[in-house]
């Protein structure tokens, strides 16, 4: 038996149980088995179905149109023929009208602004989760707001695809968010905060590795969360080829944009030369 | 829970104070006609407050109340795994009949008498300074209230180090007809649900309220509005109660009963009954309209 799929929901409501089957269409034989699984939006959760009895359903927990798609299994399949194929699918929630805040999450990579400098760790500021809009797009003035980093999410496209061009939209993006507000979102202390410790900011030679030649103060910086950390901060690692400083000002020189010249030093056109944990930029 | 955005002013700074507006009498509305058995037509609109996540406003007779919810943003320092959520309530500062009438009908003990008493003494003296600067006891009960019956709704696991601060704002209050706070906590719980559903909060199920009056000769009276009989205070065994449901698990989250005398269990399944009768009308009135604006 076939379960009709609402195509609008409301915050508890059911969407699909767990376990589906889908049936032919003219003997009614079952022909495949469904698992339907949580995504964005959703939950699972027990339903009661009468007295003492309960099932295990997919519910809404947003407002908005449901999107159900095949999930791609990479495995082949190692079921006899007497097994029912069974189907995996992931539910989710969508509503364009509230832009969901994204909070990093373990394994996701964020942009973050370097804020200070010990000799053990590196204090950032996280801005952004990689390849979704910006948390805190107002600086921390409403969630909402027409005010402030509007630029947010094209420093992420822009950053992404490591193109020089990114750099002066970046720029753009920072000057804004000074000009109309004043007020840096750390300021508020309303950012959330990440720290790298000397020891993850790279994968080899971890003992040599110094934070100051790593990482400046002002540099943005793509790192991964590998903990959700303390009360204070999340702990964020630079271990990785593609991770490290992505746009950085020139210090010791006349303040220029560096551009990476290999994975530990950036130059700028001056030909002033810094050293950098540079993220490899393509 | 001080606002760190804004800078607070000189100590001589006094509030600003608007001249009343002059035709008040006439923007207030007769209250509805309405039957034992039957709900008060409401008015809700949804993102009406620009720089919030998410806002309701409710206007049911005389009574207007909005809603606004902020987060979920980043706090630092307090829980790791989960949101961290609260409830501020302000009633304007002008609907004096509101706390004159909870501080002397709410509660029956003498030491809460004494204590109200002080309450309201306070708060005189704070109304009177700059601003108010604590909550008043109808502004705690009613923050309390709604902070209970919300907690198991919300996902806070998703929100981890983060807040979520729910506002409540009183603008008027059927002041003639002295409608209770029981009343009051209803509608405000309401709004509140529909301002989450609003700000895209994952929540495991919608909470809907209901209340409900047991009169003396047992009849169960829905979304009783004082206006049609005039207040009793002398009521006998009277009792109100208001109920918070998750309608799809079936589960009650808050729960607040209110009489002049004892009550027994029967009396009180009865006034429950009424009150899930009518969260239930709520709940699919707000699904009819969560859907609308879809």
């Amino acid at each position: 038996m076939s379960v009709e799929i609402p195509r609008v929901v409301v915050p508890g409501q059911p969407i699909v149980p767990e376990f589906d089957t889908a049936s032919h269409s003219a003997d009614h034989t079952i022909t495949q088995a469904r698992k339907y699984l949580s995504g964005p939006g959703t939950t699972l959760s027990k339903i009661p179905t009468g007295p003492n009895e309960e099932v295990n359903a997919i519910v809404a927990t947003l407002k908005g149109k449901t999107v159900i798609s095949p999930k791609s299994k990479d495995k082949t399949s190692s079921a006899s023929k007497d097994e029912l194929p069974v189907n995996e699918f992931l539910v989710s929630v969508v509503n364009h009208q509230t832009p969901r805040v994204p909070l990093p999450k373990e394994g996701d990579y964020v942009l973050c602004r370097v804020m200070k400098l010990t000799s053990r760790q590196a204090f950032v500021e996280i801005l952004s989760v990689d390849n979704q809009s910006s948390i805190l797009a107002d600086s921390g003035v409403g969630s909402n707001g027409s005010l402030g980093m509007a630029g947010g999410t094209s420093l992420v496209a822009n950053v992404s695809s490591g193109s020089v061009a990114g750099t002066s939209v970046f720029s753009q993006a920072v000057g804004a968010t000074n000009a109309s507000l004043g007020a840096h979102p750390a300021d508020l202390g309303e950012s959330f905060r990440g720290l790298i410790r000397v020891q993850d900011i790279r994968a080899t030679e971890r003992d040599k590795t110094q934070v100051v030649e790593s990482f400046m103060p002002g540099d943005i910086v793509r790192a991964e969360v590998i903990n959700i950390g303390d009360g204070a901060s999340y702990y964020l690692s630079t271990a990785k080829n593609e991770l490290g400083v992505v746009l950085s000002r020139s210090h010791g020189g006349r303040g220029d944009m560096l551009y990476p010249l290999d994975y530990e030093t950036m130059v700028s056109v001056s030909g002033h030369i810094e050293k950098r944990k540079v993220a490899k930029p393509f | 829970m001080s606002d760190r955005r804004r800078i607070t002013g000189p100590e001589s700074a006094l509030p600003l104070v608007f001249a009343p507006t002059p035709n008040n009498q006439s923007t207030t509305k007769s209250p509805q006609e309405k039957t034992n058995s039957g709900i008060r037509n409401f008015f809700i609109k949804t993102g009406i407050v620009s720089n919030c996540n998410g806002s309701c406003f409710l206007e049911v007779d005389n009574t207007t109340i909005i809603v606004s919810v902020y987060g979920a943003k980043p706090i630092r320092g307090s829980s790791v795994t989960s949101a961290s959520f609260s409830v501020m309530t302000k009633v304007s500062n002008n609907l004096e009949e509101l706390s004159n009438f909870t501080s002397s009908d709410l509660s029956h003990s003498k030491e809460e008498k004494e204590e109200q008493k002080l309450a309201k003494e306070d708060e005189y003296v704070t109304t009177n300074q700059i601003g108010k600067t604590q909550l008043s006891l109808v502004e705690q009960k009613l923050s309390t209230y709604i902070q209970t019956a919300f907690l198991p709704s919300i996902l806070l696991e998703k929100y981890p180090k983060s807040s979520i601060e729910v506002f409540i704002n009183i603008l008027t209050n059927d002041s003639h007809t002295n409608s209770s706070l029981l009343s009051l906590i209803t509608w405000c719980a309401n709004c509140t649900s529909l301002a989450l559903v609003d700000s895209g909060i994952e929540l495991k199920d919608m909470v809907s309220t209901g209340i409900a009056k047991l009169t003396d000769d047992q009849t169960v009276v829905i979304d009783p509005s004082y206006s049609n009989e005039g207040r009793k205070t002398v009521g006998g065994q009277e009792v109100r109660a208001v109920a918070s449901y998750m309608s799809v698990t079936d589960t009650v989250v808050g729960l607040m009963i209110e009489s002049e005398e004892g009550v027994n269990g029967e009396m009180i399944e009865k006034v429950i009954d009424g009150c899930n009768t009518m969260a239930r009308e709520i709940r699919s009135n707000m699904n009819g309209f969560l859907v609308s604006t879809m």
